[in-house]
């Protein structure tokens, strides 16, 4: 079993990323995740609550059952560990509680209390840790340190949970990956600790080399600066929250930690990515809280994309190499698709020469030859054939499965007549077409608005053409031209193609069987009679 | 070739032997025109069909226009009617029962015609593409919902 443990709103989003990439069919066959962030209401963490929500009930009626290897939409399960309450927050604060009540300041002795003091401010001991720990990794680290005491304690039921989860998982090949911002609070607070947590769990040694520890460290690729003219903020306020300025200080100063852990063999991952932008967005500034929803950036994606490189590409071996078998190990030439042990790899926009800013193409994405089963171009293609569906769902099939005509008249769509005539295959009501409304809500509200966010906010990624899902519903000119760079000349042919290829895959092919539920028997169809559409045009637009 | 009109026997005024070699002479036209006239009935459904194209939601309702097509068996009728009475006038110069004849062979045509295109554009399924594959035989469809 994969996990994927979220640390902060940057860790929110990558889950986001995550979840929209298990969606199109390109995750693993299970995942489990949970988020740890004080900051109950984060507007990122609500976002990705609901997304997960979502989700969940799409793969009950899309994906489940389905074997994700085949890329099938939907079909990865997610485990949220409990079995109420959807997408788990741990926070290793109370709501609301001051820092010094975390460290039981007023019971500390004199001596003590002047330690403290060493490491804090007294403004950050007065901090409430209602919106997370602001941008003062020091804060959290101090909290989270205290992890271990969690894993038996009755009323921490997620811990008491997840341990339960990993020891059962380590009979087998497991991995587990800690994704956060290391420029930030909770996720530079987080990614250690919780690395050494897993790494002194109490999992019976035998089985202990079976368990994969990867990172995904986010550097800096937002920035905000606090809005002076704000009459809701307090000159504390701003004094006490994150500032981006000091973002590239704080990753220095990780990298510097991570590699005193790498020098002095104290160096606990099988994997970590370092993953960033040289050119920072500009976000809305926000103190936390549910005005903490940064937009979705590329970066999500990649850091999405490295922990599925992980959980596929995990260095398990029968051994344990030691730190200098590690190094010789690492040294020795390997073929591509395998991951060298206790290795840093990083990833971002490839630099180009003479360039302003530099910006992201498909051979940017962090992939090595497979990934579950899928190479680069197997990636494109699945994800071009999501947005096709996409697109011609919501600008052409919805429209016709909710047009009154044809229910009277049928054979007017043959891969109607062909698939959905008896009773219970209706597409045009009940439960069927409450189904496909799900599917359109996702696909309209929440995995379309992703990529507009995606290149909106940055306008060199050079992936899909965002101009085809700019306008509500998306525009069916542009079904030929989903992918980068938006053409000068769009027409309707390819939705004419479409249609043409989901009556000939519902005459003649099989994979679209009766037996599953109709909404799902039409996503496959619509999948299927978009490959060979999407096949002709990537040949035509070579990813390289 | 005149066995083709064995059945159309001549009027009391002509010549039998006469009416024979016109026979003889119009049966290979008569076949000619209808064969053409299919050959343009099916080309020209094709093409028509071809040309159609599935752009909106609009396009998926709108009259199944390359069904027109058939109307080219009626221009072959005209024009075996026309042949008929040309070369009735020209061999047996006599106009009795020339109306009754040449009105014979254009419903003939007109009924030989359609009787062989609508079954072949029906039935020949790489003449319609996919998309409207069970339109030609539409009113063979069952109207109603769908189930």
């Amino acid at each position: 079993m994969d996990t994927l443990i979220c640390a902060g709103g940057s860790g929110s989003r990558v889950l986001e990323a995550v979840v929209h990439l298990c969606a199109a069919g390109l995750g693993p066959p299970k995942l489990r995740a949970f988020v740890i962030d004080p900051d109950a209401t984060n507007g990122s963490l609500e976002k990705t609550r609901l997304l997960v929500e979502h989700y969940r009930a799409l793969h009950d009626i899309f994906g489940r059952g389905q074997p994700a290897e085949a890329g099938d939409f939907f079909a990865t399960e997610f485990d949220l560990l409990l079995p109420e309450g959807g997408l788990q927050r741990w926070s290793p604060v109370k709501d609301g509680q001051e820092f010094s009540k975390v460290l039981n300041y007023e019971t500390l002795n004199k001596d003590q209390k002047e330690i403290v003091h060493l490491f804090f401010t007294q403004n950050e001991l007065e901090m409430k840790m209602n919106v997370g720990f602001r941008g003062h990794p020091a804060l959290g680290a101090a909290a989270l340190s205290l992890l271990p005491l969690f894993q038996n304690t009755a009323d921490v039921p997620l811990w008491n949970a997840f341990h339960a989860a990993l020891k059962n998982d380590v009979t087998k090949k497991s991995n587990v990956i800690v994704v956060g911002s290391v420029f930030g609070g909770t996720g530079a607070s987080a990614i250690h600790p919780i690395v050494r947590y897993l790494r002194s769990s109490g999992l019976p040694e035998n089985n202990a080399a079976n368990l994969k520890v990867g990172a995904v460290a986010l550097v800096p690729y937002f920035q905000f600066v606090p809005d002076l003219n704000n009459p809701g903020l307090t000159k504390k306020d701003i004094e006490e929250a994150a500032h981006s300025e000091q973002f590239p200080l704080a990753s220095r100063s990780a990298a510097e930690y991570y590699e005193h852990l790498r020098a002095t063999e104290d160096w606990d991952f099988d994997a970590m990515y370092w993953i960033g932008d040289d050119y920072l967005t500009d976000v809305k500034y926000s103190l936390g809280g549910k005005t903490q929803a940064n937009p979705a950036h590329f970066v999500d994606l990649l850091a999405a994309l490295a922990c599925f490189d992980f959980f596929s590409n995990a260095p398990h071996t029968d051994v344990q190499p030691k730190s200098q078998d590690a190094a010789d190990e690492s040294a020795r030439p390997r073929p591509a698709d395998t991951m060298a042990p206790k290795q840093c790899w990083y990833c971002g926009p490839e630099v180009a020469q003479g360039a302003k800013q530099n910006s992201l193409a498909w051979e940017d994405l962090p992939i090595r030859s497979k990934m579950f089963g899928y190479d680069r171009e197997e990636l494109r293609k699945r994800l071009h054939t999501f947005q096709m569906a996409a697109v011609a769902h919501l600008s052409f099939n919805a429209r016709l499965l909710s047009d009154k005509r044809l229910p009277e008249r049928p054979y007017l769509v043959p891969w109607y007549v062909e698939r959905f005539t008896k009773e219970t295959d209706n597409l045009c009501g009940g439960e069927n077409a409450a189904h496909l409304q799900k599917l359109s809500d996702y696909w309209q509200k929440e995995y379309l608005p992703w990529w507009q966010q995606i290149n909106a906010t940055n306008p060199r990624v050079q992936l899909f053409n965002s101009a085809a899902w700019g306008t509500t519903p998306p525009d069916l000119m542009r079904l030929g031209n989903l992918l980068y760079p938006d053409e000068a000349h769009h027409d309707l042919e390819t939705v004419d193609e479409l249609f043409a290829s989901m009556v000939s895959v519902a005459r003649n092919e099989g994979g679209v069987a009766d037996g599953q539920k109709p909404a799902r028997r039409y996503l496959r169809l619509l999948a299927s009679a978009s490959r060979p559409i999407v096949k002709r045009i990537q040949e035509t637009k070579p990813s390289e | 070739m005149g066995i083709v009109f064995a059945w159309f026997s001549a009027p009391e005024s002509v010549d039998v032997e006469a009416w024979n070699r016109f026979l003889d002479s119009y049966a290979p036209v008569f076949v000619i025109l209808v064969a053409l006239t299919i050959a343009l009935t099916v080309t020209q459904y094709r093409h028509q069909a071809l040309k159609l194209r599935i752009h909106s939601v609009e396009d998926v309702f709108r009259p199944y226009t390359p069904m027109n097509a058939l109307w080219l068996g009626l221009v072959g009728a005209v024009l075996s009617a026309v042949v008929a009475g040309v070369m009735y006038w020209n061999m047996l110069q006599t106009m009795d029962s020339m109306l009754g004849f040449t009105l014979t062979m254009l419903l003939l045509t007109v009924f030989i015609c359609e009787i062989i295109s609508y079954p072949v554009v029906v039935k020949v399924t790489k003449l319609t593409p996919p998309q409207y594959c069970y339109r030609p035989g539409q009113v063979l469809q069952k109207k109603g919902p769908a189930r």
